[in-house]
């Protein structure tokens, strides 16, 4: 009853602020609502203006109050991992990430950090991906885009890792209360997409080209038991479905302007793996991810909310 | 007895003094802010007035002009220079040089050595500047340029960005080490704020390593440290810069009165840094006076004077010596085989930046200033020793498998004071191919273990890529067959940035793949 009384009041939230006939969405959610009863929700909607569009979407999981409490700690970790510029769909676009922080800051966040650990140099991936501008732009103080600082990495036994043992994690990205992951939709050479369990990859220490030695699906999804994100947020206002992760060609960027969230990480990245024509099930760590317990991978059991 | 106006005069004096050590100190920290702007500063272009002190340097200026045979209007502050030298003599080493500064202050640090330094060296000393200014240009003729090995300001930023920032940056890593590690868990954030407003402006973005540094740091300090012989022994006896700005003031107008040391005191002859009066006749040797006043400043009697007009003076020109001179020139001529001969075809191969000029023209027109290496946002770039002869050392070479050649960044071609890296625009720079990278099957993972990996495809930065991979089925060590991906490079597309190798997760100094240089043809694709 709680859930489903829950999900009556998002919905009503989110319908209002998209401006649709409320009620009529819910009676009609309500059903499949208690037809999966206990099942993730996703919600998904496309549009040219990205700041709309990340609203209606969060709104639509119930507001960004759902995930952040007032006063708390959120870490938003795009992926701003490689010296290109937004459009090349390399990056996660920063005006996604700007109204993803802008949320966390209305609904009262104490601190919101935007980080990552790049693979080209930091300085460059920052300034070149518009992150770095896009929050600075927001002029709050409690909003911080921060480099990483080697010192702060915590190194840390997976007791429940498959593969991997221990691993060094980011101390910022331990404390945090919320976890906002916001990868881009991306092919990947070695892990096929690199999705919202991949990205948690920009928060770990130590040699990270280890990880791609072996199993790499198996890695991604036991780095997942420690650091999990609470919202995965996939921003496919571009696909970039060719010579990824770090593409450089536009003629490999399919402009989509769709965005998708969820709390469930094997949910998202499992939606995320449709946009390329793939399932859930082709990924090797998003297989993993559902078999470990992290989400439903099955898309037929999810709540899918279109705004 | 001094008179009341003589007091107030002295006290004028006092002032001129302290006026001259606070312009050197304005442009020591100058060139300290300068040096420190070398760097990415958020901008796909390097801003602000970075190669001010290099323009300035008429040395720096005359090297150009004998390498490249082409004139430049980069160099017009070193007309000025020319001119302001030809009127007033060596004001530049006693007021603006930053290493005259430098040496300046640690040889009043070493004050209290001052009984160590040896009465007086041999005026032969004198002449050591001039002969090496000689051979440098003879050599410099002959496309043999170690005029910037030389070159003050081009000896104190190499030496900076090799050795002393390095070490600084050492230094205050550790310092923020130990408060991280010390301060209360309640100051962490706290400290992390202070941490990142320092790091990136005052501490490098990265920590930083020269293979050079121990070798670069001993030069300089030596250099620093030949204060204990003689107060601006560099200055005096060594500096090629010292040396053109001595010939200038050959004919300066501004003439210190009187021209000669007097009789009665002679204070002048043994408080002078740089032993302008060292002639046994006592006048005056307007090469050697730098304008520090210190002499005017002391004056008991207040006789000194400064005014323009026609030098009268006898000009000492023994310390020059045509004979030695010429020497000089000979010797270097002569020495020409020797320092230019090199291992032939063992040599080493080397991979040059990006918008690098041919091999021996890049050779000649490169100063050692080491301002690309400074500006490399990877640290790749790196100081050679001997692998390329005498001709090559402190050069810069890319060492990918400490950091490679960041794909979108044309920092090196910006920061090259004497266009021996080409300034490219971002596009043309895309395309230049500065080697190829080729893959060793016994180490790469995928081959050598049968396991997957793909490091090296994932980072490769053009597009299409130039590492592809392909399936192939092979044996685990347990003998069971599996899919591998293995990747192939594709020679036509890879410009030899060498991310893979920077990469590359092969345990060791030798990856997986490697960078080779360019073959001639390739380079010129």
């Amino acid at each position: 009853m709680k859930r489903r009384e829950f999900l009556r009041r998002m919905l009503a939230v989110a319908s209002l602020a998209l401006g649709l006939d409320g009620f009529r969405l819910i009676d009609s959610i309500r059903g499949a609502a208690s037809a999966s009863s206990g099942s993730s929700l996703l919600a998904t909607g496309t549009s040219g203006d990205y700041a709309r569009l990340v609203t209606g979407v969060i709104n639509a999981l119930g507001g960004m109050g759902r995930f952040v409490k007032p006063g708390s700690r959120v870490l938003v970790k795009p992926n701003m991992s490689w010296d290109r510029k937004p459009e090349f769909g390399a990056n996660t676009h920063p005006l996604v990430v700007k109204r993803v922080v802008e949320l966390c800051l209305e609904v009262g966040a104490g601190e919101v950090m935007v980080m990552d650990r790049p693979c080209n140099d930091e300085r460059r991936c920052y300034t070149e991906s518009g992150i770095q501008q896009a929050v600075e732009a927001i002029g709050s103080r409690r909003a911080k885009v921060k480099h990483l600082n080697s010192r702060r990495f915590v190194e840390k036994d997976l007791p429940h890792g498959v593969a991997l043992k221990r691993w060094d994690f980011y101390g910022d990205a331990l404390e945090a209360e919320t976890l906002i992951i916001v990868p881009p939709a991306k092919q990947h050479g070695s892990a096929r997409l690199s999705l919202g369990m991949k990205n948690v990859m920009g928060l770990v220490g130590g040699r990270r080209e280890r990880l791609h030695v072996g199993d790499l699906h198996q890695h991604i999804a036991d780095l997942n038991t420690v650091l999990r994100a609470h919202l995965t947020i996939i921003d496919a206002t571009r696909l970039l479905f060719a010579n990824g992760p770090s593409g450089g060609d536009l003629n490999d960027v399919r402009v989509l302007h769709r965005v998708a969230a969820s709390a469930d990480p094997v949910a998202a990245d499992s939606y995320a793996a449709t946009l390329f024509g793939l399932k859930g099930e082709d990924i090797g760590y998003i297989r993993y991810g559902h078999e470990m317990g992290f989400g439903e991978i099955d898309l037929s059991k999810v709540d899918v909310v279109r705004v | 007895m001094r008179t009341p106006s003589g007091q107030a005069q002295r006290g004028r004096l006092q002032v001129w003094l302290w006026s001259r050590r606070l312009t050197q100190v304005v442009f020591f920290g100058l060139f300290l802010c300068l040096f420190l702007r070398y760097q990415y500063q958020g901008r796909p272009l390097l801003e602000g007035p970075l190669h001010f002190f290099f323009r300035l340097d008429p040395l720096l200026f005359l090297a150009y002009t004998l390498s490249s045979w082409h004139w430049t209007a980069f160099f017009w502050p070193a007309l000025i220079l020319i001119l302001l030298s030809l009127l007033v003599g060596r004001f530049f080493c006693g007021w603006i040089c930053p290493l005259g500064a430098v040496i300046d202050g640690v040889g009043a640090a070493l004050g209290f050595c001052a009984n160590l330094r040896p009465k007086r060296l041999s005026p032969i000393w004198r002449a050591v500047k001039y002969v090496l200014l000689v051979m440098l240009l003879v050599l410099a003729l002959f496309r043999f340029d170690w005029i910037g090995i030389f070159d003050p300001l081009s000896l104190l930023f190499r030496s900076l960005t090799l050795a002393i920032y390095p070490t600084a940056a050492y230094t205050g890593e550790r310092f923020f080490d130990l408060a991280f590690a010390l301060a209360p868990e309640s100051w962490t954030d706290l400290l992390d704020s202070v941490y990142s407003v320092i790091k990136g402006s005052i501490l490098p973005a990265r920590a930083l390593s020269y293979q050079l540094l121990l070798f670069t740091g001993v030069i300089f300090i030596a250099v620093l440290l030949l204060e204990l012989v003689e107060r601006r022994f560099w200055c005096k006896n060594l500096c090629p810069l010292g040396a053109l700005l001595g010939v200038l003031a050959r004919w300066r107008l501004l003439k210190r009165l009187p021209a000669k040391a007097c009789t009665d005191c002679g204070d002048c002859g043994s408080m002078c840094k740089m032993d302008s009066f060292a002639a046994a006749d006592g006048w005056q040797n307007v090469r050697e006076c730098i304008l520090c006043l210190s002499c005017q400043a002391a004056c008991r009697e207040n006789r000194v004077r400064y005014r323009f007009g026609v030098l009268r003076s006898p000009v000492p020109h023994a310390d020059l010596g045509r004979r030695r001179l010429v020497l000089g020139g000979v010797g270097a001529a002569l020495a020409l085989p020797l320092l230019k001969l090199d291992g032939g075809a063992l040599q080493a191969q080397v991979i040059r930046p990006p918008g690098a000029l041919p091999e021996a023209e890049f050779l000649s027109r490169c100063v050692r200033c080491g301002a690309c290496m400074k500006v490399c946002v990877t640290n790749g770039l790196q100081p050679l020793l001997l692998e390329r002869g005498l001709a090559g050392l402190w050069s810069p070479v890319l060492i990918p498998r400490q950091g490679y050649c960041e794909f979108r960044c044309t920092l090196c071609g910006q920061s090259c004071p004497s266009g021996a890296i080409q300034p490219l625009a971002l596009e043309r720079k895309q395309q230049t191919v500065i080697g190829k990278a080729v893959l060793d099957p016994s180490r790469c993972i995928p081959y050598a273990r049968g396991k997957n990996c793909l490091v090296c495809e994932e980072h490769c930065p053009t597009a299409p890529k130039a590492i592809v991979l392909r399936p192939r089925e092979r044996l685990d060590p347990h003998g069971r067959a599996q899919i591998v991906m293995e990747p192939v490079v594709l020679d036509d597309r890879c410009i030899g940035c060498g991310i893979c190798e920077t990469k590359c997760p092969v345990e060791g100094l030798e990856a997986g793949i490697r960078v080779r240089p360019p073959t001639a043809r390739e380079r010129s694709i």
